[in-house]
């Protein structure tokens, strides 16, 4: 059993840590998103009520006779508007950034922002097929290493207030302990419901036999998608914004709508759909108004939904953590960055038990991809927000420059990682880590519209802690430095599981 | 390579090992795939429910019979034990699949 935790963590280690990396960040998806246009002025406080209507007019200009609209009203984490609108029989929506406060177009540069990392979290950039499985089994390799790091831990209790630093492997041991330990319920959920998010991909049994060829059906019957296009039948004046502020307000109260869908807009068989925040309701499922498009009367809301699927939307939701106020928001924040920890721990543990105090061979090719994994990532993300600044505005495909930057940006730190002797590497690498995180705040101030932001204040302090792991392992011949063990003080196998 | 105060690794533990993960990742699979389906088709004959909660209540508990199945693969004696246990679970579930379909006819779901 032991050995099951250890193989199944070690194989997929690096994969794992990409992945909670990118996934702990996508919990500032939007906020990344907003750093990376400049171009998005911080605006007085929105009212949903203008928002809408500067949308429902621009789209009434602009788009007139557009088979759909929808609208993404702004909200503190992303302050635009975002418009959507699709051609009668086409399959691609267009859409525009509206400032909320002038209700002027904004011509931001091209990025992919946070979706980026949001993406990568999931599919590693790579075909989506391929890239969901990889990080499918990635992730069930991660709830075995759990549910058998749990069986295997016989002093869970005990180890939880157990520390001993600079001791060598010892102190990898005991930091990978209390790590795991600590945020143990959020590793296990985290990782339970990422298989969650994707599980018909990886289990479709159950729905071919029930459903046989129709999986569209399915969906239909899980997600509640928006109405579906209807050819518009004869003119009529759509419903004012107004009229649906105030059935929105009588059903939901203030400031509670995310998004408004309007199907045949203009039409006598228009209709709109207003989508609640998720601010107050785990669940993923989305709650929605049903109106009348001509009119603005009540049609309908939410179909009703079995146990099965409520719990399922939980669970999803939990995953997405749409949900999470600031405070929560940082708390989950941390324990994903526990959760780095704890593989990075792990796989360090892994090394430093097998290297003894030989620096080469297999080992130090192994301990470079512990290196590349644990700092040059960080640093490789830190440079994807660096070129979004460095790169000029209009440069051709900017948005793929980017991708580039961080993808060659993580190629040289792992043949840095393979090349350099491994401390230097260490050093080396939390000093560069060090800098490019610290680095981005004052590349905000020089470069962006409003230097106070938590992006800055979250790389600032990542950039200090990255400062001070660099700085210790300059210190010479220190017990903290990770490759240090004094001769002979190895311990005996049977001490402590393996 | 060179391992410190560790004893050499026979082939057949080697062996041993590479057996017990494709019976982790196939027949662990092949396990799931199976209690998937009995749940699936098994579900509407007990709880009368829209298809949709019969496909999400089938499919929910797949990752942790996948887990139970890999930590069963490596806490056992032996891999010839592993694989038998697994080879158990396919009959056993392929059995009341079996039975299942023949109950449930056609349009009864």
């Amino acid at each position: 059993m032991a050995w099951l935790h250890t193989w199944s963590g070690l194989v997929v280690g690096w994969l794992l840590l990409a992945i909670f990396m990118t996934g702990t960040a996508s919990y500032y998806r939007s906020e990344i998103t907003a750093w990376m246009h400049p171009e998005i002025r911080p605006s007085a406080p929105i009212s949903e009520a203008a928002s809408l209507k500067q949308a429902m007019d621009w789209l009434e200009q602009c788009a007139p006779d557009a088979a759909s609209w929808l609208i993404d009203l702004p909200t503190t984490r992303l302050p635009v508007t975002q418009v959507m609108w699709q051609g009668a029989g086409e399959r691609r929506y267009n859409s525009e950034w509206l400032d909320p406060a002038s209700a002027q177009t904004l011509t931001p540069r091209k990025t992919f922002g946070g979706d980026f990392f949001y993406g990568f979290h999931f599919q590693l950039s790579l075909p989506s097929q391929i890239g969901r499985w990889i990080v499918g089994v990635a992730s069930m390799a991660m709830l075995i290493a759990i549910v058998s790091g749990v069986i295997i831990h016989r002093r869970i209790f005990k180890d939880f207030f157990t520390f001993r630093p600079g001791k060598g492997q010892r102190s990898w041991l005991d930091a990978h302990n209390t790590l795991s330990v600590l945020a143990l319920p959020f590793h296990a959920v985290i990782t339970y419901t990422g298989l969650i998010t994707l599980m018909f991909m990886y289990i479709p049994w159950g729905v071919d036999l029930v459903y046989g060829p129709d999986r569209a059906a399915f969906f239909r019957d899980i997600r509640d998608f928006s109405a579906p296009q209807v050819p518009a039948l004869g003119r009529a004046v759509l419903a004012s914004p107004e009229t649906l502020i105030q059935q929105a307000r009588q059903h939901w109260g203030q400031e509670h709508i995310a998004r408004v869908s309007i199907t045949a807009p203009g039409a006598v068989n228009a209709r709109v759909e207003l989508f609640r925040d998720t601010l107050d309701h785990v669940s993923s499922q989305p709650q929605r108004l049903v109106l009348d498009g001509v009119g603005g009367e009540w049609v309908g809301t939410n179909p009703s939904t079995g146990p099965v699927k409520a719990f399922y939307g939980v669970m999803y939701g939990l995953h997405l953590a749409h949900f999470a106020d600031p405070l929560l928001r940082v708390l989950l924040f941390l324990s994903g960055l526990g959760g780095c920890a704890m593989i990075a721990t792990g796989l360090q543990l892994w090394v430093v038990k097998r290297r003894g105090n030989s620096r080469r061979g297999v080992y130090r090719h192994i301990e470079g991809l512990n290196i590349a994994a644990m700092l040059g990532l960080p640093t490789a993300m830190a440079a994807f927000l660096w070129a979004n600044r460095l790169l000029p505005g209009d440069m051709p495909a900017r948005d793929i420059r980017e991708i580039q930057a961080f993808f060659c940006t993580w190629l040289l730190t792992l043949l840095h990682a393979q090349m350099r002797l491994t401390q230097h590497a260490w050093r080396e690498q939390a000093m560069l880590c060090a800098l490019t995180c610290g680095g981005l705040p004052v590349l905000d101030i020089l470069t962006g519209p409003n230097p106070i932001n938590g992006l800055n204040l979250v790389c600032g302090l990542l950039g200090m802690s990255f400062a001070v792991v660099a700085w210790r392992l300059y210190q010479p011949a220190q017990q903290c430095i990770p490759q240090t063990r004094a001769p002979g003080s190895r311990p005996p196998r049977s001490e402590r599981h393996s | 390579m060179v391992r410190h105060g560790r004893p050499q690794l026979s082939v057949r533990y080697r062996l041993g090992v590479f057996s017990r993960i494709l019976a982790a990742v196939i027949g662990g699979y092949a396990v799931t795939a199976l209690f998937t389906a009995c749940l699936a088709i098994g579900l509407p004959l007990v709880v009368l429910q829209p298809r949709a909660e019969t496909v999400l209540a089938a499919t929910l508990p797949a990752f942790l019979i996948l887990c139970l199945a890999a930590i069963w693969v490596f806490a056992a004696r032996s891999a010839r034990r592993a694989w038998l246990g697994l080879l158990a679970a396919m009959l056993l579930l392929g059995g009341v699949y079996g039975w299942l379909s023949a109950v449930s006819l056609p349009g009864d779901a």
